[in-house]
Parts: C-alpha cells; sequence; structure tokens
C-alpha cells in the first residue's frame, strides 16, 4: 500500500498545522490550499478536543471554538475528502487518543483510508500504548507518527525501529539544543527516517508551524497572506 | 498483563516528554515502597504530624434516629489539614524528596488536596505551586488564601471549564515544562500509571486502621463500607483492604448534581463510557464524538467527568456497587449530620452520608455501616449558605 508520505523530501521539510477554530470548514480547505501555495510540504490537520493536555492552550481554545460551531471528526474527514479533489500533498491528522478511541478505532482508521488521510499524530499515545491502534493503522496504510524525546538510547531505538512516515521530535521546555542535537543524532544513527519538530531552534529534517497560522487566521489574515507566510519559511 | 492496568482499566497515555518522569516515578516507588527506612519516616509523619490512626466513630444518634443498621464513621476529617488528602500528599513529597526533587505542583478541585501539598511542601522545604479552576478559586476562596498562607503560589485556570478537569490539565502542561526538579503530586487515584497504584497505597491506611478498629469494636466485619467518588482516592482508600472480605458491600457514591437524567451531573459510572483521557483507560463523561462533557456537582471536589482506573474495573467485575447522589440529597445530609452528630461534614463526604442515610432504614440492626467521612466541612459553610439562600460571603 503506497502513502503519500513516502515521498515526502528527506530535507528541510515544511509541515503546517490548521484547525477550523472560528473559521467555517469550507474556508479552512481555502486556507490549506494557501498553506499548499506557500510551500507546505504537509498539512497537519487537527481534530478538535476538548482537552488537549499536550497541546497548549492556545490550540485549546482553537479546538473548542471548533467544537462550538459543529466540527466533529466526521467533518474533518469529509473535509480531507473533498481536499482530494484538488491535491496529493500528504495529510497527517493530529488529535488525542480519546477522538479516535470513542470513534472506533477500525472505523476511523477505515475512514481515513477512504477520505485520503496518510498519517495520524497522537500525542497522548506513547510506545507503551500504540499497539492498540497499530492493527487498525497497518490495515489501511495509514501511519503513526512516534514522537520522541530526550530519554535515553534504549527507548529511543526502540520507538524509531518501527517508525515510519517521519519521527516527531518533542522537547521540555527545559531541554537545551545539544539535548535535542543529541536526540536527534541518536533517530539518525538507529534509522533513516526524517526527524521534524515544532521547535525553530532546533536544527532538524523539517519543522512543523504549529500554532503560528491558527493565531494569524484568528486575527483575520487572509489566504493570500497566509501562502506568504508559509513561503517565508522556505 | 501490561503495566498498571486494572482489568481493561489504566495504562499510561502520557505525551512521550512526559514518559521519562513516569518511569523514574515508577522506579523510585518500587524501590521505596517495602524500604524500613521510608516506612518508618512516613508512619512517623502520619502518627505525629497528621494524627493517625484516625477515629472510627460510632455515630449512635444516627443509627437510633434511622433505625436499622449501626452506622460508624471513619474519621479522616480530623486529620491535620481536615480531609484525607494528607495521608497521599505526605507519601508522595516523602517520595519525591528521595527522588531528589526540589518543587511539587499538584491540581486541586475543592482546595483540599491543593491545602495538603501545600502543608506538606511547607513542611519538607519544597517549593510548591497549585493549579485550581478560576470558578473553583471563586466558590472556594479560603482555601486558596490557605494555600497562600503556607507559602504556595496559587496559579488560577482559566482555559475550558476553570473546574478540575482543567485543573488537572494546566498542572500536566506545567510538568511537561520541568520535570528534572519537579514532582507532580497527582491527588487522585487516576492518571497514568504509577499514579493510581500510588495513591491508593497511600489511602489504603484508612481500610487498614478501619479493618482493625471495626474487628476490635464489633468483633465482625461490616456489612458495607461507603464513600463519595470523584477520581475516587478516598473510596479506594476505605475499599482497598476489604475486597478481599467478599461479604462486605463496598458502595461508592458519585455526584448527580441536578439528576442524572439531566446535563448538570458528574455521575462517570451512571452516565459515562469507555475513553481514554488524563493518561488512564476508565470511564468518562463525554459524547458520542469522545469529547469529554462539563460536569457538574454542588461539590467542587467530585465535580470531575473520570473516575479512577481501578474503580472501573472494581465496577467491571461487580465487586464495588457505585450509586448518584444528588446536590439536594448531600446538602441534606450535610445538614443533618451537623445537627445528629455535631459533625460538619465536607458536601463532598456528605454525598456518601446521604446514601447511607437512604440505605440504613432498610437495613437490620445487626448490620453494620461503615462511612468514610473523608473531609471536614468548614470550607463549605458559606457555599451552604447561599444554596439556602442566606447571603452569607467568607
Amino acid at each position: 500500500m503506497s502513502n503519500r508520505l513516502d515521498n515526502l523530501k528527506r530535507e528541510n521539510i515544511l509541515g503546517a498545522f490548521i484547525t477550523p477554530g472560528d473559521i467555517d470548514i469550507e474556508k479552512t480547505e481555502e486556507y490549506i490550499l494557501s498553506m499548499i501555495e506557500g510551500g507546505a510540504d504537509f498539512i497537519e490537520l487537527g481534530i478538535p478536543f476538548s482537552d488537549p493536555i499536550a497541546e497548549d492552550a492556545t490550540i485549546q481554545e482553537f479546538y473548542i471554538k471548533a467544537l462550538q460551531n459543529k466540527v466533529n471528526t466526521d467533518t474533518i474527514f469529509e473535509c480531507v475528502k473533498r481536499l482530494r479533489k484538488d491535491t496529493e500533498i500528504p495529510v497527517v491528522i493530529i488529535t488525542n487518543a480519546n477522538p479516535v478511541f470513542s470513534y472506533g478505532i477500525d472505523k476511523f482508521f477505515e475512514n481515513c483510508s477512504i477520505s485520503g488521510v496518510d498519517a495520524i499524530i497522537m500525542p497522548d499515545v506513547p510506545y507503551e500504548e500504540v499497539d492498540e491502534f497499530k492493527g487498525a493503522a497497518d490495515k489501511n496504510g495509514v501511519y503513526i507518527i512516534m514522537a520522541v524525546a530526550p530519554t535515553d538510547e534504549a527507548r529511543i531505538e526502540k520507538i524509531v525501529k518501527d517508525a515510519k512516515g517521519f519521527v516527531y521530535a518533542t522537547a521540555l521546555a527545559e531541554n537545551t539544543a545539544e539535548d535535542m542535537e543529541k536526540l536527534i543524532r541518536t533517530v539518525k544513527s538507529k534509522k533513516d527516517i526524517p526527524v521534524i519538530t515544532k521547535d525553530e531552534n532546533f536544527k532538524c529534517d523539517g519543522l512543523i508551524l504549529s500554532n503560528e497560522i491558527v493565531k494569524l487566521i484568528d486575527r483575520g489574515m487572509e489566504t493570500k497572506a497566509i501562502s506568504r507566510f508559509v513561503k517565508s519559511y522556505k | 498483563m501490561k503495566k498498571g492496568r486494572f482489568g481493561i482499566h489504566g495504562g499510561q497515555y502520557v505525551p512521550e516528554i512526559l514518559m521519562k518522569a513516569v518511569n523514574e516515578l515508577e522506579e523510585a516507588y518500587n524501590k521505596y515502597k517495602d524500604d524500613p527506612d521510608f516506612n518508618c519516616e512516613l508512619k512517623e509523619l502520619l502518627d505525629n504530624y497528621a494524627g493517625r490512626p484516625s477515629l472510627l466513630y460510632y455515630a449512635e444518634k444516627m443509627t437510633k434516629d434511622l433505625g436499622g443498621a449501626k452506622i460508624y464513621l471513619k474519621r479522616e476529617d480530623l486529620n491535620h489539614t481536615g480531609s484525607h488528602k494528607l495521608n497521599n500528599v505526605l507519601g508522595q513529597v516523602l517520595l519525591a524528596k528521595k527522588m531528589g526533587k526540589r518543587r511539587v505542583i499538584a491540581e486541586t478541585g475543592a482546595g483540599q488536596h491543593g491545602v495538603a501539598t501545600a502543608t506538606a511542601a511547607a513542611l519538607m522545604n519544597m517549593e510548591c505551586e497549585i493549579f485550581m479552576g478560576k470558578v473553583d478559586c471563586e466558590r472556594q476562596a479560603l482555601n486558596v488564601y490557605r494555600m497562600q498562607l503556607l507559602g504556595a503560589k496559587v496559579h488560577a485556570v482559566e482555559s475550558g471549564t476553570q473546574t478540575l478537569k482543567d485543573a488537572v490539565n494546566e498542572t500536566m502542561r506545567e510538568w511537561t515544562n520541568r520535570i528534572s526538579d519537579t514532582h507532580y503530586v497527582l491527588g487522585s487515584v487516576m492518571g497514568p500509571h504509577p499514579f493510581p497504584t500510588i495513591v491508593r497505597d497511600f489511602q489504603s491506611v484508612i481500610s487498614k486502621e478501619a479493618r482493625e478498629q471495626i474487628l476490635e469494636k464489633e468483633g465482625k466485619l461490616p456489612t458495607a463500607v461507603m464513600a463519595c467518588v470523584g477520581g475516587g482516592s478516598n473510596a479506594m482508600g476505605m475499599f482497598y483492604n476489604f475486597i478481599g472480605d467478599e461479604g462486605v458491600r463496598l458502595i461508592g457514591c458519585e455526584a448527580a448534581g441536578r439528576g442524572i437524567d439531566t446535563k448538570e451531573h458528574a455521575a462517570t459510572i451512571a452516565k459515562g463510557k469507555l475513553g481514554i483521557f488524563h493518561g488512564m483507560k476508565s470511564y468518562f463523561c463525554q459524547n458520542e464524538y469522545g469529547q469529554i462533557d462539563e460536569v457538574y456537582s454542588i461539590s467542587a471536589g467530585l465535580d470531575y467527568p473520570g473516575i479512577g482506573p481501578e474503580h472501573a474495573s472494581l465496577y467491571d467485575s461487580k465487586r464495588a456497587e457505585y450509586v448518584p447522589v444528588t446536590d439536594t440529597e448531600a446538602v441534606d445530609a450535610f445538614e443533618y449530620l451537623s445537627r445528629t452528630e455535631g459533625i460538619i461534614p465536607a458536601i463532598e463526604s456528605s454525598h456518601a452520608v446521604a446514601h447511607a442515610i437512604k440505605i440504613a432504614p432498610t437495613m437490620s440492626k445487626d448490620d453494620i455501616i461503615i462511612i468514610c467521612l473523608s473531609g471536614r466541612g468548614d470550607k463549605d459553610v458559606a457555599a451552604i449558605a447561599r444554596y439556602r439562600g442566606v447571603n452569607l460571603y467568607e
């Protein structure tokens, strides 16, 4: 089974996060197309969750706004389905474990496959708990993007061994640039896979613009300007 | 079986960046839990600082008034700081100290866990920061000031519903900033492994004492033990040493708020479904898409959309039963116990008292009920007055 992430570049990768927030889902699609025009290599699309503990309070606010606007897991799948008429850009869903679990794990990954979602990031599902989701993901050709953090070599090796698509490097606020360099070196020594982070200060294969874009959209920035904003990171 | 599971519940659903912290904690706990020096130090703190063992009090007037089962109260309200929360906090802060931590953070709902944490931090020279929903800060203003008096910094959490669930979110976020010198003192039998086990072990002193005390006083085990359940720490403490005693009914009393047929309740077992949240698999009040519901209870300490994983498992196996108790029933019980026994219970504990009032008359004089009186009600007096239309502010 092919996956759009298999064709991802190996360096200078730019991912762009978006979640509907206050804008409607059609407008979200327009913004996504503008992000692609600006040079995004993949889209990280957030399925809103009421209590995203791995995300900051800013993203939680956008999620809550989206939920108030009746955005849900199905409307996000529909959104990706419509996008697929216009673009083959890899789409990575980000959400917590519960929206996936409560939807029914099998049904969730089937719908990922049907609508054209390539991968998923579940920040609250570490290596220890991923098996529960893996079977359905594999069956439907959807990658589960795993996070790594500055822990120990054995743990990092275990995580990246089966990693697909790319690896998400995450850090505690107290981690230094040195910690992250070491982490990235360790990943690279175990597997030839792109390492991507959302922190501009860490040098690796790619960057995800995390809450920057949603904040700008919230302030009313139009699609053309978003496109230019994304381009400024190329 | 996987680590930290209670049947299908529990687990470690936390971001990768926190795995190091939870693994370190598990390792430290395994090292110290049977360590004689550690246990000796903890016992010293429990006996001479917290005031354990707590009394098992025969509520004679209540028993006669209700005319059924004999009622005993396990007086956790007599602990230093006024609730059972200190049992767990002394254990965890001592453990944190052994781990070389210098700072503790904690969430709090009613403020009881926050006060206990601030107290232990003051005693053991730790920096302390408490996260409390803004709504709870307002309804439990006295406890906010109390924590500040004890030297803690209190953050009013403005995200989400501004209650206990949001306080947990924010404390977890804060933990991802600093794990090297910081321990998260989780206040209930919830969250990722190893917290549900650690908190249960530290709270199990309640049933260890109660079991010995009732055997000494009555020469037999109770018919039922009951406790209020939010996350479920006092209930788990009250149940734990009775789980093996098959004849003893274990009854958890959930907050039904304005009724389980309304949207305003926090009755997780009655109305929730299986999910994954706050680090654990368990039952949660949630909608069809897995969004966590806004819950409600007059009691800030029970105003939580989930329940600890061991409770979820005890429910599945039918070893324990869980019943909903409304605001009105709890307030009535609050006033009843104050008048009848001269004991003002916390509004949380009042939920358990309310259920005892309901079932004691249906039982025989040979039956014995032990209610875990998890906290004292001084903190609730103003809120109850307002509930009754008395314009009283602290």
